[in-house]
């Protein structure tokens, strides 16, 4: 008896074990994001002589499937807001406005928009003749509808809403209690048909209004998107989009070799295997903020002078070429490059990598014998974990020694995000809303997901002035300042902005980058 | 009877103690389920109204208490990952997960058996000794790497299949069949040559037996021997084994499938480990739990049938 026990037991911890090391490639990892202009990584590297030219005038018809090592199983725009769901339901749904590739607003279901000058009113028109994917017109009730379900979520940005109302039914007003120019961001919430999702209905059955609309899912296997012929703009070129779930990311080589898959995004490590004859790279950013996490509530690394001694010992530009094969964008702050107008590409040579000057620093805070710390990984993010490998080597030179623990993504969800529990952690943090303060709000001394248990007055106090301008070039600047605050006090140990890059086999073609993560689907055709 | 009935208590008790060390597993490590769901950028309000939605705000023991009372009437709850029916959840996946095991356990019989019995029977010809090489060989190989190897030479190379790219038995069964030849064989190799050699011991053991040699003084041929007596003795000891390879068939399928991206309830139980979804875990790995369990219970009644000496023990 004891024996089958045995045996039923270890089919079980087969199973745990798995998923210890299995699947994941959850949110952090990717990202959201901007408001800014043109993004720094986001040139088209064709792998051979194929060229983009011909994007715009791609045949209509056929079928791309997408390989995605994440397996979604949520896709209400309200509850599923992880970084891969988004990425795949910015094809299904569009908000009031949408993001541009360039990382401005331009109207979706809203035709046209007016922000009035303290930022506090937003007047949004209805576009004539959109409709849903039921085939539904969409009228103001839908869109109050959609906004109400935002509050009630919790959604980012949301909670500022003072009141909201359709004056005709072609206009709606949304007054905010305190100014905010990044409202627009928010305004990229999914517009849904009123009473859609009274339950949750939308999980399991979107309906929006964007240039694909959701015709399948089978469970662990894939989701079918087919084009919507009744878009409201430039209907997509493919017939059909089959997005496949893959067990982890190491079955996208084979897939992608097998003809299983067309296309699928990865890192460099992954689409290095690529044979680069068939299949053409497309190199963007992930939009995300590749750091060396330190908690700062935790000794040593409550210590400043610990945590710059560590800024001096790590090497980003060696991380880049080794780990990310020299795609990635080196970053000295919390705010991603693609957010052009935020961003202060100076604060990358804050710190030059200098062992003595660590070691110098530790021996001024009272180690100088070197410290000893672990870091604890996610496994399902081999770049983090590469990253954690190169880091080893490079803190030892100084004198510091670190401990590489690596856990299964709700184990870190649960101890390092949320109970902030831990030492130091490698990550990429991406932004909930392609805005400046999705990236900087987590360092406020009171903020919920500040899991670096960042604390400085100074910083509160530059945060909350930025977020109170309504002019933009003084806000730009303000952020700015925050991000410089952030990058003096050695918040942690910034990295880079990791290559997120999207391979399609030859004969598609049409990538179409955004400063946000997200795969445009109706960019791409058959050739 | 007596027998039976003990036996049966036994198997709810194991039945009731699985479930008890799922649950204890799933106290021990750490992990939201809703937390999972609404990824990084979720708030304290948003992760405690999902948490209320799907009912992961109770104490996990009382979640146990509800699922298993559910159980027992015949309800499996709702998925927290899938937020659909287990039962319903569950009917999908099942079918691909039984006939891989059905596949593997037929291979594992029809060319285990034979080839231990030849493995024993010509011993010390250089057919023995290059059946033992490929049993040691078989032994060695590792499900997880013998799949990937498969998958490179009959699906990269030879393009016998594709893949990951899974057939659907509804859809097309022919083609649902060649794709599953390649996972059974994955899983089916190393089971084969364990059992193989292990036909081959008890058998070679049975032939150093003094009814064995008193048969040959009577003139009976080593064919005769060997089917009339020699088998049906060395069977009692085979069959048990069999009951433990079931065990093994269904982890390396836990394995194969996630390998071979076929959607069965292997992967459905990775993946409702990693996202922390109670109520579907349990379910599975009681299903899987319950198969180990009656196969091992029919055995049991197979080898007192064939041994009546067990029963005494028994």
């Amino acid at each position: 008896m004891k024996k089958r026990l045995i045996t039923s037991i270890a089919a079980l911890a087969a199973a745990l074990s798995l998923a210890a090391c299995g699947s994941g490639n959850g949110a952090a990892g990717n990202t959201a994001a901007s408001a800014g202009t043109a993004q720094a990584g986001d040139t088209a590297l064709q792998a051979d002589t194929a060229s983009t030219a011909e994007e715009t005038a791609g045949k209509d018809g056929g079928t791309f499937t997408y390989g995605l090592a994440t397996e979604l199983d949520n896709f209400d725009p309200f509850t599923a807001t992880t970084a891969d769901a988004k990425s795949i339901y910015f094809n299904i749904y569009e908000g009031l406005v949408r993001v541009q590739p360039d990382g401005t607003f331009t109207g979706a279901v809203a035709s046209d928009y007016k922000v009035s000058d303290d930022a506090k009113t937003y007047t949004f028109t209805l576009r004539d003749g959109i409709r849903f994917h039921n085939g539904n017109p969409v009228t103001t009730d839908d869109v109050l509808y959609s906004i109400q379900l935002a509050i009630d979520s919790k959604i980012n940005g949301y909670d500022n809403i003072d009141k909201f109302e359709a004056t005709d039914d072609k206009t709606i007003v949304i007054t905010l209690k305190k100014g905010d120019t990044s409202f627009l961001a928010d305004a990229t919430q999914a517009i849904v048909p009123k009473g859609s999702d009274d339950n949750h209905e939308l999980a399991q059955k979107p309906i929006g209004t964007g240039p694909f609309k959701f015709t399948e899912y089978a469970v662990q296997d894939h989701v079918t998107l087919d084009r919507f012929d009744d878009y409201w703009g430039t209907p997509a070129h493919l017939d059909e989009v089959v997005v496949k779930f893959l067990a982890s990311s190491s079955d996208y080589i084979v897939n992608f070799q097998s003809g299983a898959i067309d296309g699928f995004t990865a890192d460099a490590s992954i689409t290095e295997q690529v044979d680069k004859n068939s299949a053409v790279l497309n190199v963007g950013n992930s939009n995300a903020v590749q750091a060396l996490y330190l908690n700062n509530a935790k000794a040593p690394f409550d210590n400043a002078d610990v945590r710059r001694a560590i800024c001096y010992a790590v090497n980003p530009d060696d991380i880049i070429n080794l780990v990310d094969y020299g795609y990635g964008t080196k970053i000295g702050t919390a705010m991603i490059p693609g957010l052009s107008a935020y961003y202060d590409d100076s604060l990358a040579s804050t710190y030059a990598t200098d062992a003595d000057k660590a070691k110098e620093l530790l021996a001024k805070a009272g180690y100088p014998d070197g410290i000893e710390f672990t870091v604890t990984v996610p496994s399902s993010y081999q770049v983090h974990l590469d990253t954690a490998q190169v880091l080893v080597n490079e803190l030892a030179d100084a004198g510091i020694t670190m401990n590489i623990s690596q856990v299964d993504w709700a184990t870190w969800l649960q101890n390092v995000y949320t109970n902030r529990d831990y030492e130091a952690t490698i990550i990429s943090v991406d932004g909930a809303t392609p805005s400046p303060t999705a990236f900087l709000s987590r360092y406020r001394s009171d903020a919920d997901n500040n899991f670096v248990n960042y604390k400085s007055d100074d910083f509160d106090a530059a945060y909350d002035k930025a977020v109170g301008e309504v002019d933009e070039t003084k806000r730009e600047q303000d952020f700015k300042d925050c991000e410089k605050i952030l990058t003096d006090d050695a918040a942690s140990a910034y990295l880079q902005d990791v290559a997120n890059i999207l391979v399609c086999r030859k004969g598609f073609s049409g990538y179409q980058g955004y400063p946000l993560y997200a795969v445009d689907f109706s960019a791409i055709s058959k050739d | 009877m007596r027998y039976i009935l003990k036996k049966t208590a036994i198997l709810i008790l194991t039945m009731f103690l699985i479930s008890g060390f799922t649950f204890l597993a799933f106290h021990i490590i750490p992990g939201d389920p809703a937390q999972l769901i609404l990824g990084t950028s979720a708030s304290p309000e948003q992760l405690e109204a999902l948490r209320h939605q799907l009912g992961t705000d109770l104490p996990l023991y009382r979640q146990y208490i509800q699922w298993i009372t559910g159980f027992l009437h015949g309800d499996f709850g709702t998925s927290i990952r899938y937020s659909m029916p287990v039962a319903s959840l569950l009917q999908g996946h099942l079918a691909p997960t039984l006939i891989l095991g059905a596949m593997v356990i037929a291979a594992t019989l029809l060319l285990g058996i034979p080839l231990g019995i030849l493995g024993a029977h010509k011993r010390d010809s250089l057919c023995g000794h290059i059946l033992s090489l490929l049993d040691m060989i078989g032994i060695s190989f590792p499900e997880f790497f013998l799949s990937i190897l498969l998958m490179w030479i009959f699906g990269l190379i030879l393009h016998l299949f594709t893949p990951g790219q899974y057939v659907d038995y509804g859809s097309d069964p022919a083609g649902f069949f060649r794709f599953m030849i390649f996972p059974a064989a994955a899983i089916a190799i190393p089971q084969t040559a364990i059992l193989a050699k292990y036909v081959r011991t008890a058998v070679i053991e049975e032939l150093g037996k003094d009814y064995v040699r008193t048969a040959k003084g009577k003139g009976s041929t080593m064919q005769g021997i060997l089917y009339s007596h020699v088998l049906k003795n060395a069977i009692v000891s085979i069959v048990p084994l069999i009951g433990m390879m079931i065990g093994s068939i269904f982890s390396g399928s836990i394995i194969i499938e996630q390998v071979f991206g076929i959607p069965g309830v292997g992967r459905l139980l990775i993946s409702s480990v990693s996202g922390r979804d109670f109520p579907l875990t349990e379910t599975i790995v009681m299903y899987i739990a319950l198969i180990i369990v009656l196969t091992n219970f029919a055995v049991d009644i197979v080898i007192q049938w064939i041994d009546p000496r067990i029963r005494l023990n028994g």
